[in-house]
This record gives structure tokens, sequence and C-alpha cells, in this order.
């Protein structure tokens, strides 16, 4: 649900009000930045997608339309949708094995100790294996903590397909991590 | 250890530590907000169908032009046909004609003229062979006069020769 502070906002940078729409830019950047930083894993890259999600969205805003969802899930539709066209201009499947050591969210995370950057740098490659679809869910309803109702809207999936997806995902994911059998405790913790 | 003998839970949530760089933030920030918003959506139809008419358009006067320069067209003989009516073939051709016989005439005529004194000494046998013949038609009276001029007008002698040699020649026969 969106506050009335933030309906404010919205109606004004859809008016064309650029003060409006920086409020707005710092309240959704780093989410936005963080959505593409995992997905991408380069902090250039993810700076790069994050700049150009925000213009395009500064461009089309008067075109925005309200239908009850945060503003953020726009935003998160423009994101997905760049990030898929920045894998197609590259056209070459990046391997794990041939990413640049430059390539990778540990500059991003310099507040943590070398344990914590090398877990997290793990698991995010573990993402980054998985299916678009999965790693989408995974980011917003994990990392994000979005509600169930706003990821669905986001990926434009019922909610039934979201709990589907996220089942599916966390079991992918903890194979990618070394437990094949998986362990299905921690979803039913995080639903 | 392995990460999913710990709390994955933990592991994720690490993640929303992750912050953007602030300089970078700020100057994407700014960067963004100077950039122009696109044109609205109806300026933009307007657009749309201005640069669609502005196409065709170019490409049927293009297509016409073709079709004038390999159809042969000629603008003098369809937009200004009056200008040019004199250009008629038909009219030419019996123009040209009448021409020919006026020349052929005159040709005709001036040796005649010439020879009017001559012949009008030397043909008296001749004219006077036909004396009879034309003092019977009083209306030739003119014409018999060209030829024979010397013997009965002395005064008038090439000066009446317009007669052409065809009406001669009839009024000859007759």
């Amino acid at each position: 649900m969106i506050d009335g502070e933030e309906e404010q906002l919205i109606r004004s940078a859809v008016g064309g009000d650029s003060s409006a729409f920086g409020s707005l830019y710092d309240r959704y950047q780093p989410a936005i930045y963080r959505f593409i930083l995992v997905k991408v894993g380069s902090r250039e890259e993810a700076e790069d997608i994050t700049h150009h999600v925000f213009l395009s969205a500064w461009q089309k805003v008067g075109t925005y339309k309200h239908r009850g969802h945060p503003f953020s899930s726009w935003l998160y539709q423009i994101a997905r949708n760049m990030v898929i066209d920045h894998y197609r201009s590259r056209k070459d499947d990046v391997s794990l094995d041939k990413l640049d050591p430059e390539s990778s969210i540990i500059p991003a995370v310099a507040q943590f100790d070398l344990f914590t950057k090398m877990q997290l740098e793990k698991v995010r490659r573990a993402i980054a294996e998985l299916k678009t679809d999965h790693q989408d869910v995974i980011i917003l309803r994990f990392i994000e903590d979005l509600p169930l109702k706003e990821t669905a809207a986001i990926l434009k999936k019922s909610e039934g397909a979201i709990k589907l997806a996220q089942h599916r995902a966390i079991k992918e994911l903890k194979k990618k991590l070394g437990d094949p059998e998986g362990d299905d405790n921690y979803e039913n913790e995080i639903i | 250890m392995t990460i999913t003998k710990m709390k994955l839970s933990d592991i994720l949530k690490q993640f929303k530590y992750i912050e953007p760089d602030a300089e970078f933030s700020v100057r994407s920030r700014t960067e963004i907000l100077l950039s122009p918003q696109a044109a609205p959506r109806t300026w933009r139809s307007v657009f749309t169908v201005l640069h669609m008419v502005e196409t065709g358009a170019a490409v049927a006067l293009a297509g016409f032009f073709i079709f004038i320069l390999a159809g042969s067209f000629s603008p003098t003989r369809s937009i200004a046909p009056i200008q040019y009516a004199v250009i008629d073939p038909a009219g030419l051709h019996a123009e040209a004609q009448a021409i020919d016989m006026q020349i052929q005439l005159t040709d005709v005529e001036y040796p005649q003229v010439t020879s009017t004194a001559a012949t009008s000494t030397a043909s008296a046998a001749i004219s006077s062979a036909f004396a009879g013949a034309v003092a019977a038609q009083p209306t030739s009276s003119v014409s018999v006069s060209t030829l024979t001029a010397a013997p009965v007008v002395p005064t008038s002698t090439a000066s009446t020769t317009a007669l052409s040699v065809d009406q001669v020649l009839q009024q000859l026969s007759q």
C-alpha cells in the first residue's frame, strides 16, 4: 500500500515536478540498485543500468497510471526489462569461470568482513545461475521482503504462482549451494 | 561449514545492506532530473502522423515525376494547348501544300511574263488562229489580251499577266 505522501509525490512527478521525482528516486534507488546488482554481479554495470532505469522512468513518468500498486512496482518492471535487454545485447553467455574478478558485489559491500563478503558473493553467483523468474522471486521476497501481492504484481503472475515459484527457487538455490536435498524449513520460516 | 548449514535467511538479509555509491547516486540523480522529459503522448501522436504524411507525400511526388519522365509526358502539349495550336499536324500539312502551290504557280508565271512580248509578237499566227475562239467568248477578252496584248492593246503588255496557266489552258480547251 502506498501512503498519502507517496501518492502526492507520484501525482506531482506525473505532472512533471522534478523535485517530486527526485524524492521518489531517493526512496527507491537503493532497492532498484540491489535488485540489478544481484542479477548482473558487476557494480559498474549495475550503476549504468540503474541510471538508465530512472532516466527512462523520468522520461515516461507522464504516462504512469496508478493501479493501486506502489510506485516501486513500476520501477522493478522497468529494471527487469532493462536487465533482460542488457543480457541480450551482450549476446554471449557469461560463465562464472570467465567472470572478471572485478565483476562482483564485493566492492559494494565494503562494510562487511572478508568472510561475509565471500559468502555473499557465493550466494549471489548461485542466485545468478537460477532461472530469471526464480532470481526475481528470491530477490523480491527474501532480500527485499516485499509482500506476496506486490511481488505478484511486479512479475505479473498470480499469488499462487509466486508461492510455487519461491518454493522451487529456494530448493534450487540450496542445491546450487551444496545441499542436494534442500531444506524446506527455511522457506517455511519465510512464508 | 556450508552455507546451507548456516541460516540462509541471515545471509540473504545481509544483501539488504548493500548501498549504491553515494557519489554515483548524486551524479545520476542530477543528470536525470536535468534531462528533458519526453513529449506528451498526444503530441507524439501528432508528430508521428505528420511524419507519415510527409513521407507519403514525398514518395507520391517522386512516383509522379518518375511516371512523367518514363511516359514521355510533354507539358507544352497537355498544359498549354492554346499557345501551340498552330503545331497541329493536319493544319501544318494543308498550309505546306498551299505554299508549294503558290511557289509552283509563281515559277510557272515568271517565264510566262518575261516571254510575253516575244510570244505576243512571235506567235501572232497562233493567236490569230485562236482569235476566232476568243472572240466568240466576250467574258474572256481580258485573258486573251494577256497573251496577245501587243497586237490588240499596245499599252498593256505584261502588267495584266496575273491569270494562271490553268485558267488559260482551260479557256484554250474551251
